[in-house]
C-alpha cells in the first residue's frame, strides 16, 4: 500500500438506507463520497414501505430527511441511473469505472417543477407502486424523489422508440429534456468501496402453488405495503384486486421464498415482524378486519418485536395459526380464495378469505452477480455477499465493504448499523488522509447589518404554471411591493434556477437589501438554497424568510385562482412581518477534545476502541474486571463453527498493543460531566482516581446470561445453561455417558410476563451445543424443547441440520412447561408432547437451559450518563430505525449487548457502528450548532428549573453562577431548537434563533382582521 | 356576503408541514381559508400565540404536530397538549366555543388527511360563524377579556402551572404527590379565573379609576370578589387608591 497514494475519498453503491447512512457518516467525517446508485433516485426499499416495525413510524417521513440530507452534502455526489463495470487497484487507491444510463431530462437543469408531465402521452407501469398504478412514461419516481429530477423511461418513450411526439421538449421552459442523451462512462479514483446493494423480494410468482399472478386477491407483502399506503395507488384504502371492494377476511402466509428448499432454504429474518406489522396497520384501519398469520415459527427477535407480536394478538386479536400452507384455491365466482390447512392439534379446517398476502423473503438484488464481478468479491452460496462470522461487514477482498441485506436478509436497523459499521472500517483504512478531497467553501465576509432600518427584498417565483397558472403573480408582486420596509419586489420564473439565484446577489448588493424573502415553494427543500444565495451575497444565513405560495397555495387551490392570489398575498405579508424581525445569527463552534472513552470491555467495547483507535483518534477502554473479554471470555465455538478465543486473543493483542489505546482495568465510572466534545470523567479503581477529558462516549457494558431459579438450576449438577455447557463441552469436563439423553428447555426467563423479551441467541446456542454433542456422541439423544425456533438468516440451514442429525424437537407452551424433578439422586422429566397430545417421562443425563440475557450494570451508567433504559432495562437509543447506537443526547453511543440480545457478529457490526458515529465529532473537532437554538436571559430568569425538567436533550442546566442565583443556561453543542423551553418558561426568559416570540407575534399581527 | 372563516394554523416543521407540503405535491384541493405559521415543533406554539390569534380576530386555530410517540423531538408534541389543555380552558372561561382551537396530528405522509383536516375545521368554524358570534355582550367585552387572557398567559402564575402539567402527572410534586388529569384541570380552572379577573380589573382601570362596585357591575362579579381581587392587586402595587369619591374609594392602575 505504501506505494500508491491513498484517496480521500469512498464509493458507497447503492442508495438504499444502508448506502445513504454509510455516505453521510463517512462525508461528516470529511471523506468525499460518491454515492451510486442504479435506480434513478436514491431511497431504496424503505421508501416503499408504509410504517416501519416495531414504532410504527411512518417510513417516508423519516427517510426522506435522510434523503434530502444527502442530496445536499457537500462531499456527498450521488449518481444515480448508474452501476459500477469495474474496480481495479488495490485497498486505498482503487479505480471504478461506472456506466451512467441517460435518462434524458438533465439532472442539473430540472427543477422537477413538473409542467412537462401533463404533455407526455405514454401511460407506464408504475415500479415504484409495485405495478400497481401507473405513471407517465416522463416521470419522477415518486415525490421525495433524489435526485429530485423527472427522467424519461426510454423502453416506452414515442421518441426514442419511434422518433415521434417530442412534445415534452417543448414544454420544458428550462430546456432539460435532452432526449438524444447518450450513456456515460465515468472513472473515479477512490480509496475504499462499500457495497449496499441491497435486496429484491422474492418473485412469488415461481411459488405457483399460491396463484399469484393468477388469482387476482393473491398479492405480496410489498404490494400490500403501496396498497396501505396514503400517497399510494388506492390513497390508503385497503382493496381487493377482483373487484375493488373492500375486504373483510384476510390471509398472510408466512415463509413464501424463506425456509424452503425448493426456493431459499434461509430465513429472511423480517417477514414474521413485518406480517405483523401490516396486520396492526390494516387493523388500525379496520378494526373489523379478521385477520389470520399462518407461519411455521414466529421469528420476532429484535429489540421490542416481542412486544409487539404480542400487542397484536391481545390488542389487535390477530389470530396466528402455525401451519405451512401447501396451496391456494380460488373459488372462480366470488374470486375468494379457500386455504385448506392442518392446525396444530392436528385438526383439518378449510377457510376462505377475501385477500391473501404472501409474506415474501428477501433475495440478494437481481444486480448482486454482476456487481460481485464488477468488484471482484465472493458471494455465498445464496448469492448474498460472502464474510466471516468475526467479519461481518468486510468483503472477500481488501478495501471493500458491504453492509445491509446484500450480506444476509436484514431489518432497517441492522442495515443502518453495519452501515455505520462498514463506514468505520473505509475511515480505518483511509484515516490518514481524511479532509483531503472536501474543500471548505470560502465565504465572502458579512456584511454587519446592526443598526441598518430593515430593506427587504421581495421575490415572487412563478414555478413555471406552478404558481403563475394558478394566482397573479403581478398582483402579489405589486402588493408586496407596497408593504413597509419593502424596497424592492421582483417576479422570476423560477427563482430556484441557476441565473435567478446570481441575480438575486445583484440586486442584494445593488439595493442593499438586508432581509430577503422569497414567494415560492417550501422551506422545507428550498431554504437552505436561497440561504447559501444570500450568504453569497454577503448577508448572514438567517435574514431569509419563505412564503410558501405554491405546496401551500397555488396547488391546492387550483380552482380558486382568486383566493390563491388573495392567500399568496396573505402569506407575503407575514413573511415580510417577520423578515422585518429577523436579526443575524452566528453559527456556535464549539471544539471537541479529540478522545474516546468506551466503557465495557468485551468483544464489542473492544471493537468499538479499536475501531476509533483505527480511525486515529485516542481512547480509553474502561473494564471493570481485571481481564479484558467480557461474555467471550465463556464461548468456545459457534454454530457456523469458528473459534471465539482465536478472535479474542487477536482482538485483545491489537486492544493492548494499540498505541491510541489506554486500558483501564479493573475501574468505573464514578461521575461524569459535560457534554459532546467536552465530558470530564472521573474513574476510579483499587489503585487511584483519575480524571479524564474526553469528547464522546460508547456505552459496552454488555449483558449477562440469566442464573435461572428454576428447573433444579443449581441444585442439581447436571442442570446447565447454554453457556456453562458449552464451556464444559469444550474443555472437556463431561463424560460420553452425560450426552446419553440430553434434554434443552428454551426460552428459559425470555418470554415470559416477568421477562417479555426474546433473548436471541438461545436457539443458536442450543442448537450449537446440540450438534456438537452429535458430533462427540453420534447415539446422543437430544429433545429441545421450544416456544418457537428463531434461527433466522443463513443460521436457518444448522436447524435444518439439528433435524437431520436426529435432534428432537418439541414445542411446549406457558400451560405445559417441562416439569423437572429429581428421583434418587437421577433427573427426572415430565413433558408434554402437543402431537401425540400426552405427557411423556424422560430421563435426562444432562439438561441444559437456554437461558435469558439480562442486563448487566446498565442503571448506574444510566443515571450517571443521563441516558435512558427501556423497560427491560437494556439502553434505548434515539431511535429504533435510524439511529440505533446514539442516544438523544448528543456524543453518547451505545453498542453491543447493553443495547439488546445480539449474536458475536451483530455484536461486531453495531460496536463498528458506534465508532463511526462517535468518531464524527471527533474527526471534525468542533460540534457547530444551528443558529435555531435557544438562549436565556439571564436578567429574566429566576432559576425554577422547569426548562431542565422538560428539555428531551438534557441541553439547558440549571446552575449556580458565581456569586448569583441558580441561572439556567443553554448547552448549545447539543440543543436541537424545538423550543419547548421557551413556551414553557414562566419568565417568558428563554428565546429561539429564528423563531422569536416577536418574530411569532408579527407573523400574527400580519395576519390580523377588523372584527 | 358569507361568512368565510378566518383560520390560523400553527404547524411544526417535521409531520404536519411536511403532510401539508405532501398535499401540495399531490395536489390535493382543500379550502383556502388557512394560513400557516411554520414553527420547528408544536411543543413551541406558547399559548401567548394562541390567545394572540382569536385576539386579532382568527375564527380557528389548528395546532398540528407530528402524531403522539412520532415527535421530532421526543415528546415536545406532549407539550403541546398541555398548552392546548390551558388555552381551552381559558376559552371556555371567555365563554368561547373551544372547538374554535383544534389540535390534530398529520404525519408527513399524510397528505390527504391534512386536507381532510383543513376541510372539516373550515366546514365546523363555518357552522359555528364568526368569533364575534360568540361575545354574548358585545365584541368589546369579548375583545378587552381576550386582551386580559394575553395579558395572563404571559404572566407567570399561569405558565408555571401549565409548565408543571407534565412533572405533576408524571413524577409529583416536590411531596411525591401524583395529580390526575381532572386536578390539574381544576387548578387551571382555578387559576384562570384569578389571574383574568385581576388583568381585565386592571385593563379597566387603566382607562378610569373605578370604584369596587362600578369595577362589579362591569364585569359582572360580586362585589365582594371584586373586592379581594383589589385587595390583592393592591399588596402587589399594580393599583393605586386614586381619590375618594361620595366616600366609596376609586382605584385606578399603577403605570409604575
Amino acid at each position: 500500500m505504501k506505494n500508491s497514494k491513498k484517496i480521500g475519498a469512498v464509493m458507497v453503491v447503492g442508495g438504499g438506507i444502508a448506502g445513504i447512512q454509510a455516505s453521510l457518516d463517512l462525508a461528516e467525517q470529511g471523506y468525499l463520497v460518491y454515492l451510486i446508485e442504479y435506480s434513478p433516485s436514491i431511497g431504496g426499499t424503505m421508501g416503499q414501505l408504509e410504517k416501519t416495525f416495531p414504532t410504527l413510524d411512518c417510513s417516508m417521513c423519516i427517510l426522506s430527511p435522510k434523503l434530502v440530507e444527502a442530496e445536499r452534502h457537500s462531499s456527498i455526489k450521488i449518481i444515480a441511473n448508474a452501476s459500477i463495470e469495474s474496480v481495479n487497484g488495490t485497498a486505498g487507491n482503487f479505480k471504478v469505472n461506472i456506466l451512467k444510463r441517460p435518462r434524458y431530462v438533465d439532472e442539473e437543469l430540472c427543477n422537477a417543477c413538473g409542467n412537462c408531465v401533463d404533455y407526455c402521452p405514454v401511460n407506464i407501469s408504475d415500479t415504484f407502486n409495485e405495478g400497481l398504478a401507473q405513471v407517465k412514461c416522463l416521470h419522477i419516481p415518486f415525490p421525495q424523489a433524489v435526485p429530485s429530477s423527472y427522467l424519461i423511461d426510454p423502453l416506452h418513450c414515442l421518441y426514442i422508440l419511434k422518433n415521434e411526439c417530442r412534445q415534452c421538449e417543448q414544454a420544458c421552459k428550462l430546456k432539460a429534456i435532452n432526449l438524444n442523451q447518450k450513456e456515460e462512462r465515468i472513472e473515479l479514483e477512490v480509496g475504499a468501496v462499500i457495497l449496499t446493494p441491497g435486496l429484491d423480494e422474492f418473485n412469488a410468482g415461481r411459488k405457483t402453488e399460491y396463484g399469484y399472478g393468477e388469482y387476482a386477491n393473491v398479492i405480496t407483502s410489498i404490494e400490500f405495503e403501496r396498497i396501505q399506503n396514503a400517497s399510494g395507488p388506492f390513497q390508503g384504502h385497503i382493496v381487493r384486486m377482483s373487484d375493488g371492494k373492500h375486504p373483510k377476511k384476510l390471509a398472510f402466509i408466512q415463509c413464501v421464498g424463506s425456509r424452503d428448499l425448493s426456493s431459499n432454504s434461509y430465513c429472511s429474518s423480517v417477514c414474521c415482524t413485518y406480517a405483523i406489522k401490516e396486520s396492526i396497520i390494516a387493523k388500525e384501519h379496520d378494526p373489523e378486519l379478521d385477520i389470520t398469520i399462518f407461519f411455521m415459527d414466529i421469528r420476532t427477535q429484535g429489540k421490542g418485536f416481542e412486544s409487539f407480536f404480542e400487542r397484536g394478538k391481545k390488542e389487535f386479536g390477530i389470530h396466528f395459526v402455525r401451519s405451512r400452507i401447501s396451496s391456494v384455491c380460488q373459488d372462480p365466482q366470488t374470486k375468494d380464495l379457500i386455504l385448506n390447512y392442518a392446525a396444530e392439534d392436528g385438526s383439518h379446517h378449510s377457510d376462505r378469505f377475501d385477500l391473501v398476502v404472501l409474506s415474501v423473503g428477501l433475495e440478494p438484488t437481481k444486480t448482486a452477480q454482476e456487481l460481485a464481478q464488477a468488484a471482484s468479491i465472493k458471494l455465498n452460496q445464496f448469492g448474498f455477499c460472502k464474510t466471516h462470522e468475526f467479519m461481518p461487514t468486510q468483503t472477500s477482498r481488501d478495501g471493500i465493504f458491504v453492509a445491509g441485506a446484500f450480506q444476509s436478509p436484514k431489518d432497517i436497523p441492522e442495515s443502518v448499523m453495519q452501515a455505520s459499521g462498514s463506514a468505520a472500517l473505509a475511515s480505518g483504512v483511509l484515516s490518514d488522509v481524511r479532509g483531503t478531497l472536501v474543500e471548505e467553501k470560502e465565504h465572502v465576509p458579512e456584511r454587519d447589518v446592526t443598526g441598518e432600518d430593515p430593506r427587504i427584498g421581495v421575490f415572487v417565483c412563478h414555478c413555471g404554471v406552478n404558481i403563475a397558472g394558478v394566482a397573479d403573480v403581478s398582483q402579489i408582486r405589486e402588493y408586496a411591493a407596497g408593504l413597509d420596509n419593502v424596497v424592492f419586489a421582483q417576479q422570476s420564473m423560477y427563482a430556484c434556477s441557476r441565473d435567478s439565484q446570481e441575480k438575486i446577489i445583484e440586486i442584494i448588493k445593488e439595493h442593499s437589501l438586508n432581509r430577503v424573502v422569497v414567494a415560492a415553494c417550501t422551506p422545507r427543500t428550498h431554504e437552505p438554497l436561497f440561504q447559501e444565495t444570500i450568504r453569497e451575497a454577503g448577508l448572514n444565513r438567517c435574514l431569509y424568510e419563505m412564503a410558501n405560495i405554491r405546496d401551500y397555495c397555488t396547488w391546492v387551490h387550483a380552482k380558486a385562482p382568486e383566493a390563491a392570489t388573495e392567500k399568496s398575498k396573505d402569506l407575503v405579508r407575514m413573511a415580510v412581518a417577520k423578515a422585518r424581525l429577523l436579526t443575524p445569527l452566528k453559527e456556535e463552534i464549539i471544539p471537541v477534545e479529540r478522545r474516546g472513552l468506551v466503557i465495557g470491555g468485551g468483544l464489542s467495547g473492544m471493537t468499538a476502541a479499536l475501531a476509533l483507535a483505527n480511525q486515529g483518534f485516542e481512547c480509553v477502554l474502561l473494564e471493570k474486571e481485571k481481564e479484558l473479554g467480557g461474555n467471550l471470555k465463556h464461548l468456545f465455538f459457534t454454530l457456523n463453527k469458528n473459534n471465539p478465543q482465536n478472535l479474542l486473543a487477536e482482538i485483545k493483542d491489537k486492544v493492548l498493543n494499540h498505541s491510541l489505546i489506554t486500558v483501564c482495568a479493573d475501574a468505573k465510572v464514578k461521575q461524569v460531566k459535560g457534554y459532546v466534545g467536552n465530558f470530564d470523567t472521573i474513574i476510579v479503581s483499587e489503585q487511584k482516581t483519575s480524571q479524564i477529558s474526553h469528547g464522546v462516549i460508547i456505552i459496552a457494558t454488555g449483558a449477562m446470561e440469566l442464573q435461572p431459579d428454576e428447573y433444579l438450576y443449581g441444585k442439581h449438577e447436571k442442570v446447565f445453561t447454554q453457556q456453562k455447557l458449552g464451556e464444559a463441552i469444550a474443555t472437556g469436563s463431561l463424560h460420553q455417558s452425560d450426552f446419553k439423553n440430553v434434554l434443552m428447555i428454551q426460552c428459559v426467563g425470555s418470554r415470559t410476563p416477568e421477562r417479555p423479551y426474546c433473548s436471541k441467541i438461545c436457539c443458536g446456542a442450543a442448537i450449537k451445543n446440540a450438534l456438537k454433542i452429535k458430533q462427540l456422541n453420534p447415539l446422543a439423544n437430544i429433545y429441545i424443547f421450544y416456544k418457537d425456533i428463531r434461527t433466522y438468516g443463513f443460521n436457518e440451514d444448522f436447524y435444518r441440520e439439528a433435524r437431520n442429525a436426529g435432534v428432537v424437537f418439541i414445542r411446549y407452551d406457558d400451560m405445559h412447561k417441562p416439569l423437572i424433578t429429581e428421583e434418587s439422586g437421577e433427573l427426572q422429566a415430565v413433558v408434554f408432547d402437543p402431537v401425540i397430545g400426552e405427557n411423556i417421562l424422560i430421563r435426562p443425563s444432562l439438561l441444559a437451559l437456554s437461558a435469558a440475557v439480562v442486563p448487566g450494570e446498565n442503571e448506574t451508567i444510566s443515571q450517571l450518563l443521563k441516558v435512558p433504559l427501556n423497560a427491560e432495562g437494556f439502553f434505548l437509543e434515539a431511535h429504533a430505525k435510524l439511529r440505533p447506537v446514539d442516544f438523544a443526547t448528543d456524543g453518547i453511543f451505545v453498542c453491543g449487548l447493553a443495547h439488546s440480545p445480539k449474536t458475536i457478529d451483530e455484536s461486531i457490526s453495531q460496536a463498528l457502528s458506534a465508532a463511526a458515529r462517535a468518531a464524527i465529532p471527533l474527526a471534525k473537532g468542533v460540534v457547530m450548532a444551528e443558529p435555531i437554538v435557544s438562549c436565556v436571559d439571564k436578567e429574566k430568569c429566576f432559576g425554577c428549573g422547569i426548562c431542565e425538567y422538560l428539555c428531551p436533550y438534557g441541553s439547558i442546566k440549571v446552575e449556580e453562577e458565581t456569586g448569583t442565583d441558580l441561572k439556567a443556561h443553554t448547552i448549545t453543542a447539543s440543543c436541537k431548537g424545538c423550543g419547548v423551553c421557551a413556551a414553557r418558561c414562566p419568565r417568558m426568559a428563554i428565546t429561539m434563533g429564528r423563531f422569536t416570540r416577536e418574530q411569532i407575534n408579527a407573523q400574527i399581527d400580519a395576519y390580523a382582521a377588523n372584527w | 356576503m358569507s361568512f368565510e372563516p378566518k383560520i390560523l394554523g400553527i404547524l411544526c416543521n417535521w409531520c404536519a408541514y411536511a403532510g401539508g407540503d405532501l398535499a401540495g405535491v399531490s395536489r390535493i384541493q382543500y379550502l383556502p381559508n388557512i394560513r400557516v405559521v411554520r414553527v420547528m415543533c408544536s411543543g413551541r406554539v406558547d399559548p401567548e400565540f394562541v390567545v394572540r390569534a382569536f385576539l386579532k380576530g382568527c375564527d380557528g386555530i389548528w395546532v398540528g404536530g407530528c402524531h403522539p410517540a412520532d415527535c421530532h423531538y421526543i415528546s415536545g408534541n406532549r407539550e403541546a397538549v398541555n398548552m392546548v389543555n390551558l388555552v381551552r380552558r381559558i376559552l371556555k372561561h371567555l365563554k368561547i366555543n373551544t372547538n374554535r382551537l383544534i389540535l390534530e396530528w398529520v404525519s408527513a405522509a399524510e397528505g390527504a388527511r391534512f386536507a381532510e383536516v383543513i376541510n372539516n375545521f373550515t366546514n365546523q368554524i363555518r357552522e359555528l360563524g364568526p368569533l364575534a358570534s360568540d361575545a354574548e355582550k358585545g365584541v368589546d367585552g369579548l375583545k378587552r377579556k381576550l386582551e386580559a387572557a394575553l395579558s395572563a398567559v404571559t404572566m407567570e402564575k399561569l405558565r408555571w402551572v401549565t409548565a408543571k402539567q407534565t412533572e405533576f402527572r408524571r413524577d409529583g410534586n416536590r411531596y411525591g404527590e401524583v395529580f390526575t388529569g381532572h386536578e390539574i384541570g381544576r387548578m387551571l380552572d382555578g387559576f384562570i379565573q384569578e389571574e383574568i379577573t385581576a388583568q381585565e380589573i386592571l385593563l379597566l382601570l387603566r382607562q378610569e379609576a373605578l370604584s369596587v362596585k362600578e369595577i362589579a357591575h362591569k364585569l359582572e362579579l360580586p362585589p365582594p370578589y371584586i373586592m379581594s381581587m383589589v385587595y390583592a392587586l393592591r399588596k402587589k402595587d399594580h393599583l393605586i387608591l386614586k381619590e375618594i369619591r361620595h366616600s366609596s374609594p376609586l382605584y385606578a392602575a399603577n403605570n409604575n
